[in-house]
């Protein structure tokens, strides 16, 4: 839910310090930015999350822009943090193949599993064969509607390689769909092709 | 099967439906990502966050904070930084390397066309008589000494009239003293009048190699005898 024209004014006050203006940043954005951190297998996304923000606090002294450009901004601060925390913990969302057979033999042994559980792991699986550019890429642009030229400032490339890396990840996708994790997730999610 | 970029926006804007034969398994995931993670919002972590952005706030406040403090990354960031930068940085180094080569190729002072003609060189023209006229009574002299027939008076006044020369050799050589500090004073004052990096080292150069009138000076002063 944007702030619209609302927007100068409460970028003003967080400017300055103002604790209602950042909780409505911090509402206007919060929801968005925990489901992309979610999304791109963060380990622990609501803990990713309050770090983005406190980044947020600490570099806003430095931020130009509209709306527009502030969620763009924030996004990009939250991949960073999601990337130092990769780094640091030396976890990657990416996993072999053979982890991802045993992953869905897991999946397909479960005795009483709950749809959204079986679907979700089952989702990820299949995310997990992107690169995470491919994987970011595919669902900034799918999931949170931002442009090639927002999704190339998040992710810090040119326009020309967020389409790359869209296409690729698309070709990716179709090729690893017929998969036993892309039956379980077909068979649970009711979809018929 | 390759996918076009028609076929790839309509698939980015929902627009393929899940039955379709080339791309509905991919538009069927898709749709099940959306549902894998929706937009629950962050209402359950929104106080201790709330919070963590507080205490950070009053910390920033906390702290002395430079005005407008800014590291060369985020000076440069800007496109037109970068170039005003990228200009100066060149000029600077055009402007060094065409000082540098008009003075090694001897054309005299570089700066000889910057600075105002108002400080007239000195050239050392009333020392260098007396000394080259003192140089000769003193050869003259010695060879009167070695002579094998001496007249003491001729010598007494030799003696005399060189001990005045001397005398007004000396007046000449404190105002050729006097007159290159003058000049000296001169070049500084030039060197202020262009504050500028490269005109202290453009300075620097031509006081190296002109024979400006430091050197004169020194000259005369080191030649004169009993001086020292």
């Amino acid at each position: 839910m944007a702030i619209g024209e609302r927007f100068p004014l409460v970028l003003t006050a967080a400017a300055e310090g103002a604790d209602w203006a950042w909780a409505e940043l911090y509402r206007d954005l919060a929801p968005s930015l925990l489901r992309f951190l979610t999304s791109q297998g963060a380990a622990d996304p609501e803990d990713c999350l309050g770090e983005s923000f406190i980044q947020v606090v600490r570099h806003m002294s430095t931020f130009e822009g509209g709306e527009t450009e502030f969620r763009t901004w924030v996004f990009r601060i939250a991949r960073n943090r999601l990337i130092d925390t990769w780094r640091r913990d030396k976890r990657r969302p990416e996993r072999s193949d053979e982890e991802v057979e045993i992953a869905a033999d897991r999946v397909q042994q479960h005795s009483d599993p709950e749809p959204h559980s079986f679907q979700r792991a089952a989702v990820e699986e299949i995310l997990a064969v992107l690169t995470p550019d491919q994987r970011a890429v595919l669902l900034l642009r799918y999931l949170h509607n931002f442009s090639i030229e927002e999704t190339a400032a998040i992710v810090d490339k040119t326009e020309g390689a967020v389409r790359v890396l869209q296409h690729r990840a698309v070709k990716t996708l179709r090729r690893n769909l017929p998969t036993p994790s892309a039956e379980v997730w077909l068979a649970t999610s009711n979809v018929t092709v | 099967m390759d996918i076009d970029n028609t076929q790839e926006s309509r698939l980015m804007a929902r627009g393929i439906p899940s039955d379709d034969p080339a791309w509905g398994q991919v538009s069927a995931f898709l749709t099940a990502v959306e549902s894998t993670y929706p937009n629950v919002g962050a209402v359950p972590l929104e106080a201790s966050h709330l919070a963590a952005i507080s205490r950070e706030l009053r910390l920033l406040q906390a702290e002395p904070r430079p005005a407008q403090r800014k590291t060369m990354n985020d000076f440069l960031k800007l496109k037109t930084h970068r170039v005003l930068f990228g200009s100066l940085i060149a000029a600077l180094v055009a402007l060094t390397a065409g000082v540098g080569v008009a003075a090694a190729m001897g054309g005299g002072d570089p700066l000889k066309p910057l600075v105002p003609a108002s400080q007239p060189e000195v050239t050392p023209t009333p020392e260098e008589s007396p000394t080259a006229e003192s140089t000769e009574s003193e050869e003259s002299q010695e060879v009167e000494d070695h002579s094998a027939s001496a007249d003491d008076t001729q010598e007494e006044t030799d003696q005399s009239s060189q001990h005045e020369s001397e005398d007004s050799n000396d007046d000449s050589d404190d105002q050729t003293a006097d007159d290159s500090d003058e000049a000296d004073d001169s070049d500084d004052s030039s060197e202020h009048a262009q504050p500028t990096n490269d005109s202290d080292d453009d300075s620097d150069e031509a006081d190296d190699d002109s024979p400006g009138s430091d050197q004169s000076g020194d000259q005369s002063v080191d030649d004169e005898p009993g001086e020292h």
